[in-house]
This record gives C-alpha cells, structure tokens and sequence, in this order.
C-alpha cells in the first residue's frame, strides 16, 4: 500500500463516489412499480381480423342459408377446426346471395377498415376459389368497386352446380396487390401479402 | 581579450551570487515515473541561469550555491518528454522528480500515429484511415468486408451486418470509441448504428481475444476508435463528398479538429447520406431508398498524468426496405421465390415509403484518467445511449404512418479499469463495469409486442496480465466473468403459454390474466466465465507466429428467450425458449505471417467449438395455419456447433509500380448433435487484385478487383419445406443457396498536393464492370430481388 500516495487516494475516493452513484441508480432503476406492473394490459391488435363469417342466402328463398364462420376464440390467429363451423348445406342449381363480414373482436373490421374510404377499398381485393364443386359465381352489381372498376367481391352471387357434391370454399383477402382481376367472379391476384387465407368444408345436396 | 572577457564574466558571476548568500544545495534523484527506475543522464537546468546538473547512473543530482528563492526547474531526457518543476530555495533539500519514460507512451504524444493494436494474441486486423475513407459513402458492415474471414449479413442493400467468422449479430461485439454498441444488436436485420465516417481506425478481432470489452464476443470484436490527441498547436479537418450513379447517391461527411499544445482538443464532425431506389441490371429494385444525418463532438483534455474525454454522437438512418419483399402469405411467397423479376417495379424514386426502418442512436460518454507513478493508470468512464428503433410495415386505414415495432433501449454504463505498466516487461489490466439497461415496446402501435419490456443489469469484471521479458516473446492471459440478470415483463398468448408446458413449467411467473392472455414477470441469471491466453513468437524479422485460445460464453438474448410470433419480414413464426441457457465457446487459433521485402503472407486458422450453441431451425409443429395464411413455426434451440476455418491475404510486389493482392477464406459449420451443416454460413469467396501505383503523377493508383464468391453447397436441405394445400397441389418452398458468382470491380485515386497542409483526393471507380446480375445467399432478400448492377462512383476528398 505504501506507493499509495494521497493523491492516488483522491482517485480511490473518487472512485468510490463513481460506485455509490452506480449502484443508487441501479436501485432506483429496479424498484418497478406494482402499480406499474397491475396496470399493464396486452396491446389492442388493430389489425387482427377475429371472427370471419360468409353468409349465403337463398335468392327464392330467405329461410334457406349456409354461413361460413371461423372465430378465433382464444386470439391466437391460428385457424383450428374447433374454431370453423358450417352451418346449412347448399341446394343444387339454387342461386345465392353471399355477403362476407369481418371482425376484430366486437369491432366491424369490413367497415372500418375495408370499406371506409376508397383508398382502403382500392388497397384490397377478395378472391374465392372452389375446390371438388362446381359453382359459378359472379360479383353483385352492388358490389363495392374499386378505382381500376374491378369489383372488390364483400358481394358476391353463387349458383350451386347440378351435382351433389362435397368439397371446399376458400376466402382469401389481399391487400395491395401489384395485379388483380374480377374476372369470371372468383377473381384472381398476384402479390405475397394476404389479410385472409381460410377454407371450409361444404356440401351441396 | 577573449580570455579577459570570460574571467570577469566569471569573476561577475562569483561576486554575483555570493554577494546574495548562495549557499543553497538540492540533490534530488530523477526516476522514471511507471517503474521507479534511476534515469542517467537527464539534464536539470535552472531556467535564466546558467546552473544545471546531470544525472549519475542512480539518477542522482545534485545543484550547488543555490539562492533563496523560488526557482524554475527544467528537466530533459532523450526519449523523454521535457518537464518544468518550480522549488522554493530556503533550505537545504532534497526532491524526487519523476520523468514519463516510456516509449511506447511516446506514441501517444507524437505525430506520427502509430497503429497500436489492441491485442498481443488476437486474430486481429486493422482497417486504417486511408481505407476507411474509401467507404465513406457506405456502412461499417461493407469496409469491414477488407478483412479476410470477414463477410456481411445483409437485409437489402443499406442494412448491413457484420459476419465474422461465420458469426454475427448478438455474438459481435462492436466498441465506439470505448462504448460498447446497445442497439438492439441482436436482431438480424438491424444495422450497427455507426456512421463510419467517425472512425480514424477499426480493428477486427477475430474470437474473445480482448477480454477488457466483453467475455461475450464468441464471434469477436469490432473497435472503432477517432483519431489519437496531437499535443501541439493546430487546425485540421477533411472533407469527402461523393456521388454515385446506382440510386443516383450523394454524401457528404467534414470533421474539423482544434488541438493545443497545452492537451486541450476537440473535434467536431458530421455526415449526410442519401440515396434514391437502387438498380439491380434489369429493374429497379423499389423501395431501397435511405437517407442518413450523424454528428459527432468530441472534446477533452490530453495530458501524461491525467486527462479527460467527452464524447457525444448521434446518427438518424432511414432505411427503405424493397417492396417486395414484404410477405403476408407463405403460398404465394413460395412462386415469388427466385422468380426472375421482383413482384413489385416502380419507377425510380428518391421516396422511403413502408416497409421501413427508422433508427435514432444518440451516445454520450465521459472519460477521466489518472496516472499514477510507480504504479499504472486508472480509468473512469460513464456512458449513456438511447436507441429509438422504429419500424413501419404496410399497414391499412392510414396505419402505415404508425409504427409497427416501436423500442427505445436506454443503457447505462459505469466502468474502470486499471492498467498496471510500472514494469515494461509486464502489464497487469484489471476492471470492473455495471450497466443497466432498460427497454420499453411502445404499446401504442396496435401490434402485439414480440420483444418484451425488459430491465437488464450486468455487471462484469477482468483481469489481463501481459508478459514479454523474453525476447521475441510475449504471453498473455486474461479472465473475466460477467453476470447478467433479466427482468422482463411479457405477454403471452394463454393458448402458446400452455402449448409450450410453460403453465406447468413455469407458473409462478403468471402475474397477471386476461381473455386471451398472461402476464408473466420472467427473472433470468446468468454467470458467465471467459477466459483467454495466447503467446506471440517472432522467429526472426521474417517469421512469426501465434497461438491462442480463448472461452467465452453468452447469455441467451430477448428474441432467443422471448420470440412468439409471426416475424414479417422472415415470413415465418418464430418460437424462442425460456429454458434457454447460455452458449460456451472454446476456440483455438494459430496465425503465421510471412514478410519479406517482396511477399507477405498472412494466415489466420481456427476451430470454434460452442455448447449450447444456440440457433433458429424449423420447428416439428411445421406449417402453422394463420388466418392470414400457413407459416413454417421455426423454434430457438441449442445444439453443439463447431467452426472452422482458414482465412489467407498476401501481397507480393512485382515492382516499384506494381504489386497483387489475395484473400481468401473458407469455413465449415456443422451442427454436431443433429449432424447438419448450420445455415447462413458464408461461401469460399475470394478477391484479387492487381494494383498500379505512381507516386510521380500525383500519388496516382488504380488496381482492377476480382470477387469471386462460389455456391454454398453445404446447406441444411431439411429447412427447405413444403406447405400443404387443402385440395391441391402441395408447395415446396426451396430456401437453398444460389449460384456463384465473379465480379470485377475498378478502382483509381490521385492525391494532388496544394501546400504543405493540404491536399486533394480523387477517387473514381466502377463496381460490377460487367452489370452481372447475381444473388447474394447472405442476403435475407435475396429471395425477392438480384443485388445491384454497375455502379460508378466518383468521390473527392479536401484535406486541409
């Protein structure tokens, strides 16, 4: 110790200083709050899409439907087959009136976040695709239109085949896509980015 | 007449001074300051006085018929620095004076700045001023690319991160003047937050070898460090401008220093950077627009015994991401995979529209040292950085102005260290440090946070001993341990909480419930021990070579721990793991370096063994179907990993005006445990070059480039994947390496001299002579788009 000089020991004191003020603020730093912690909740997901529900309706007959719904019950986007329900079986040859809604949670996400202006109608685009069935569909002339006059497909028209026949429908909403096209109802689109990929098992009696 | 002169001057000088009571005597003895030796030989000369002693061979003096009165000492020594020491004559006495020594300090007060390396035993590579300069327009990730075993993982063109030795990210670490780099390091397309243009110097060090920054660096370090003090009178700066034609770039970057004599100095410097969408041969790639803004001061007090450094810097990077590479949908990734043209080409445009990153770095550090004789120097250091990472994604209803990922890293660091060096023949380093670290996710974006708020404290310590009596010889060896706690506060999904057992595994960690959720309050400890030794023999003035090993362990970092969900920009679900454990490395190495007047040669070889090393493969769930589409769930895992390599340059001098250059590198890395080779390690690449310089037409110099980088052909086929379709066609989405590829690049500079203090630099050169079309396999984007066609630049540089 004896090369420590008096300054030397100014430079220790100093030193010292240096530790107390480091480990008072690392004190003050690890005192989280409680109520902090009580208060926390999880982020409200704006842009998740919870529940999806396609409704078909009998044109002849209103009684007559078939709705397609997936609800995300626990909020993990995660499709599971626990989570999809098909309700009502299409008739054949029979013409029906489809209209698709879309929820994040209670929220209407069709409204606020599809149809709200014409930008956001213009950035989406649904496409329907069958598979094992042999509907024809077009979109309704209420069907919202985009600036580049392809219809946006939230209202679509479907004419069940002459067969009985079991197969699936799938829903699948892009968003800004490079290309897309109305054409023969089901539509079609380039890009990478969907909103909605979902398929569900139907029969037609 | 002349001896007449010289007896009454003498006689004058008798009377003079015995006329007033000269009677006085100081001894004294003249020791080196580190170590206490005698100094023979030293000069004592008392200012406005013919009077002066020399120093015997124990360092003493002694100074007769002394007045009474205050006396001005001057003290001078070959080798040492002049010093002035002031004695109040009353009595007779005695004074110790201690003179600073040393040569290798000498460095510091010279000049001339000396390339001082960082270690004695490292793998270490130096990246001077003069080459720094030539990437002003670029990042650090691309001038670090010079080293051999040095490669870059990019996402786009602008976000580059450094590769070394097939390993990044969380296991590099990166020291900016004295600070180590908090920004958020680990995520792999996040970018030091370096504006190069600050650094004099950069030196990689490959593997732990350099302790006192960290016992982390499995992969190594990155020290950037400004210019050394000058300790005389002057003004001096530079100034580079530069344009370019791919993205139709323009930068401009000026520092101006202010050193005094006294050690006072200061320096200020600033750069500006921006680009519009780059080109690839056949389109523009959309979207790759950046914009930079980085301002440094730095201003202190330089002197032998103590001194002082405040450091602040700040840069701002705006980093458009290619358009097309933003993936929602893993069936329609898979046709725009490889394919021949990007889905989305726009016109050129200067715009930076979604996707991208926003990044704010600000750093502020304070600096005090102290020498001590006999002894060594302490060190004192606070620093504070504040890391605002903003990401933006495509988003609807007018979102895409919010952030979708929003994180601000706020880090404190308290550190000294002590650097024992009375002995010249041995060194002792010890130093301790404490840090907290606090992050925050905003929760205002309206996306779920995948990192979670999270306080982070560690605190560290070393102790490195340097030995070099022998001649020719030196050892080290070097210990440390470092201690890590985190405690976070996360959400997680009730039904991922419970998939992964972690309700069984873990429930004291709930803190909280809701619908869909839990709040959990994890705590992690971690205690890492690393440890280095190494000796350095120089055979003789041609041949040396150098041994060391080095362990070194890392904590696992928040996206290992915490990752649970959909990572965009990686179109897949990314899965960390709470029982994660830290990776230990154990990695020898031998260098050997060959100079001769003609050829040098210089290799570097390594094996890398990590436990527990820990990494991202597929995950057994497989395709998970989202509703927006299927993703491959891809999990954190630990396994044994092993790397080795070899990375070679040389250089041989064919004449005065021409000379070749070669690097090479090569490295294997291997999964032990499920016996695969791990992905994204870097390809055999190897550049050449053939330079002419002459000095005659202005210092002129061009060489022609030749970069060849060959096909990975060792890729873990398994991660490749297929995703079902209901119905249909089932889709294989095939990750594996592209082609190789050769490049050729020119590059030319002529110095014009304008005084003697100044001198103007011009350099033009073309990348990619031939506008090849090629994919990078370490480019995260590659899959959406070919890297950039010709490019030529033209940069002038003003040093004044």
């Amino acid at each position: 110790m004896n090369f420590l000089t008096l300054k030397t020991m100014k430079t220790m004191k100093t030193m010292k200083f240096f530790t107390m003020a480091a480990l008072a603020v690392s004190m003050l730093a690890s005192c989280t709050n409680d109520d902090e912690m009580e208060s926390l909740k999880p982020v409200e997901e704006e842009e998740t899409i919870t529940r999806v529900v396609l409704t078909y309706t009998n044109a002849a007959d209103d009684s007559d439907t078939v709705v397609l719904t997936w609800n995300d019950e626990n909020g993990d986007e995660i499709v599971t087959e626990n989570e999809q329900n098909v309700e009502g079986t299409f008739k054949v040859e029979q013409t029906y009136n489809a209209e698709i809604a879309l929820f994040n949670e209670e929220e209407d996400f069709l409204d606020e976040d599809i149809l709200a202006d014409q930008a956001s109608i213009d950035a989406h685009f649904f496409v329907y695709s069958q598979t094992g069935l042999s509907f024809t569909m077009r979109r309704a002339s209420d069907d919202n239109m985009r600036s580049d006059e392809n219809k946006l497909g939230v209202k679509t028209i479907w004419t069940a085949g002459p067969n009985a026949e079991n197969g699936s429908i799938t829903i699948n909403l892009f968003h800004e896509s490079p290309a897309i096209s109305d054409e023969g109802g089901f539509g079609s689109a380039e890009g990478t980015d969907t909103d909605i990929d979902v398929s569900f098992a139907v029969e037609v009696k | 007449m002349k001896l007449f002169f010289s007896l009454v001057c003498t006689f004058l000088f008798f009377y003079n001074t015995n006329a007033q009571g000269c009677t006085y005597t100081l001894e004294g003895k003249v020791t080196d300051f580190h170590d206490n030796t005698p100094i023979f030989g030293a000069t004592l000369q008392i200012n406005n006085s013919t009077k002066y002693a020399t120093t015997n061979f124990n360092g003493y003096f002694t100074l007769n018929n002394l007045c009474k009165e205050k006396v001005v000492i001057t003290i001078k020594h070959i080798a040492c620095e002049p010093k002035t020491i002031t004695v109040d004559v009353s009595k007779n006495s005695y004074k110790y004076i201690y003179m600073e020594h040393h040569l290798e300090q000498l460095n510091e007060v010279t000049v001339t700045s000396n390339i001082k390396k960082e270690t004695n035993t490292g793998q270490e590579s130096i990246i001077k001023s003069g080459t720094i300069e030539k990437y002003s327009s670029l990042s650090l990730g691309d001038a670090l690319k010079e080293v051999p075993g040095v490669s870059s993982i990019n996402t786009g063109t602008t976000v580059v991160k450094p590769i070394i030795n097939g390993m990044h990210s969380s296991r590099i670490i990166t020291i900016n003047n004295g600070v180590r780099l908090q920004d958020q390091e680990w995520g792999i397309e996040h970018a030091p937050n370096i504006d190069i243009n600050s650094a004099n110097q950069i030196s990689v060090i490959k593997g732990a070898a350099a302790l006192a920054y960290g016992g982390d660096a499995i992969g190594g370090v990155i020290v950037l460090k400004p210019e050394k003090v000058i300790h005389k009178d002057t003004l001096y700066g530079k100034t580079i401008t530069g344009f370019q034609s791919n993205g139709i770039g323009n930068h401009i970057s000026s520092s101006l220093n202010k050193n005094y004599k006294s050690g006072w100095f200061g320096k200020i410097q600033g750069a500006f950077k921006k680009n519009g969408d780059f080109n690839a041969p056949d389109y523009n790639l959309t979207n790759t627009g950046t914009e930079s803004k980085a301002v440094s001061v730095r201003f202190g007090k330089n002197r032998f015994k103590s001194g002082f450094e405040t450091f602040y810097s700040f840069i701002n990077n705006e980093i458009g991401i290619l358009r097309a590479a933003h993936i929602g949908n893993l069936k329609n990734l898979a046709t725009a995979i490889n394919a021949p043209r990007p889905l989305f080409i726009n016109d050129f445009s200067f715009d930076i529209s979604q996707p991208k990153q926003d990044i704010t770095h600000h750093l502020i550090k304070t600096k005090y040292y102290k020498r001590i004789k006999n002894f060594g120097k302490i060190n004192l250091q606070y620093d504070y950085q504040n890391n605002k990472r903003l990401e933006f994604d495509i988003r609807r209803g007018g979102r895409s102005v919010i952030p979708a990922i929003d994180l601000l890293l706020k880090t404190h660091t308290l550190s000294s260290d002590i650097n024992i060096d009375k002995n010249l023949n041995y060194k002792l380093n010890f130093g301790v440090l404490g840090r907290f670290q606090d992050n925050f996710p905003n929760p205002d974006t309206g996306v779920r946070r995948l990192i979670p708020d999270y306080k982070k404290y560690d605190f560290g310590s070393y102790i490195t001993f340097e030995w070099s009596e022998i001649d020719n010889l030196i050892l080290d060896i070097g210990l440390r341990y470092d201690y890590t706690k985190i405690d976070a506060l996360k959400f997680y999904k009730t039904s991922f909480w419970e998939s992964r057992q972690y309700d069984k595994l873990f429930p004291d960690l709930v803190i909280n419930t809701f619908r869909n959720d839990v709040l959990t309050n994890p705590i992690l400890n971690f205690h890492n021990p690393s440890a280095s030794a190494g000796l350095k023999y120089t055979i003789n003035e041609k041949n040396s070579f150098i041994l060391n090993y080095a362990l070194a362990s890392r904590p696992p970092n928040p996206s290992e721990l915490f990752s649970d969900g959909l990572h965009h920009s990686a179109a897949r679900i990314e899965i960390g793991d709470l029982s994660i454990t830290k990776e230990t490395s154990n990695r020898v190495s031998a260098s050997y370096s060959f100079n001769n007047s003609k050829l040098s040669i210089q290799t570097d070889t390594y094996y890398n063994f990590i436990n527990n090393f820990i990494y991202i493969v597929p995950s057994p769930l497989g395709i998970i179907p989202l509703i927006r589409g299927p993703f491959p769930a891809w999990n954190y895992i630990q396994t044994d990993a092993s790397f080795f390599g070899v990375d070679l340059s040389a250089k041989y001098t064919i004449n005065k005006n021409w000379y070749v250059h070669h690097k090479s590198s090569f490295i294997k890395g291997k999964d032990k445990l499920a016996n695969l080779p791990l992905i994204d390690i870097p390809a055999f690449n190897t550049t050449n070059n053939i330079n002419y310089t002459n000095s005659k037409w202005n210092n002129f110099s061009a060489s022609l480039q030749s970069e060849l980088v060959l096909e990975q052909n060792e890729f873990p086929d398994e991660f490749n994947f297929t995703v079902p379709i209901a119905n249909g066609e089932d889709i294989f989405v095939d990750l594996s390496p592209p082609p190789a590829y050769h490049l050729v690049h020119f590059q030319s500079e002529v110095t014009v001299p304008l005084n003697k203090k100044s001198d103007f630099n011009i350099k033009f050169s073309i990348q990619n002579i031939f506008n090849k079309s090629y994919r990078n396999y370490l480019n995260r984007l590659r899959f959406f788009g070919d890297e950039l066609g010709r490019n030529f630049k033209l940069q002038l540089q003003f040093n004044y």
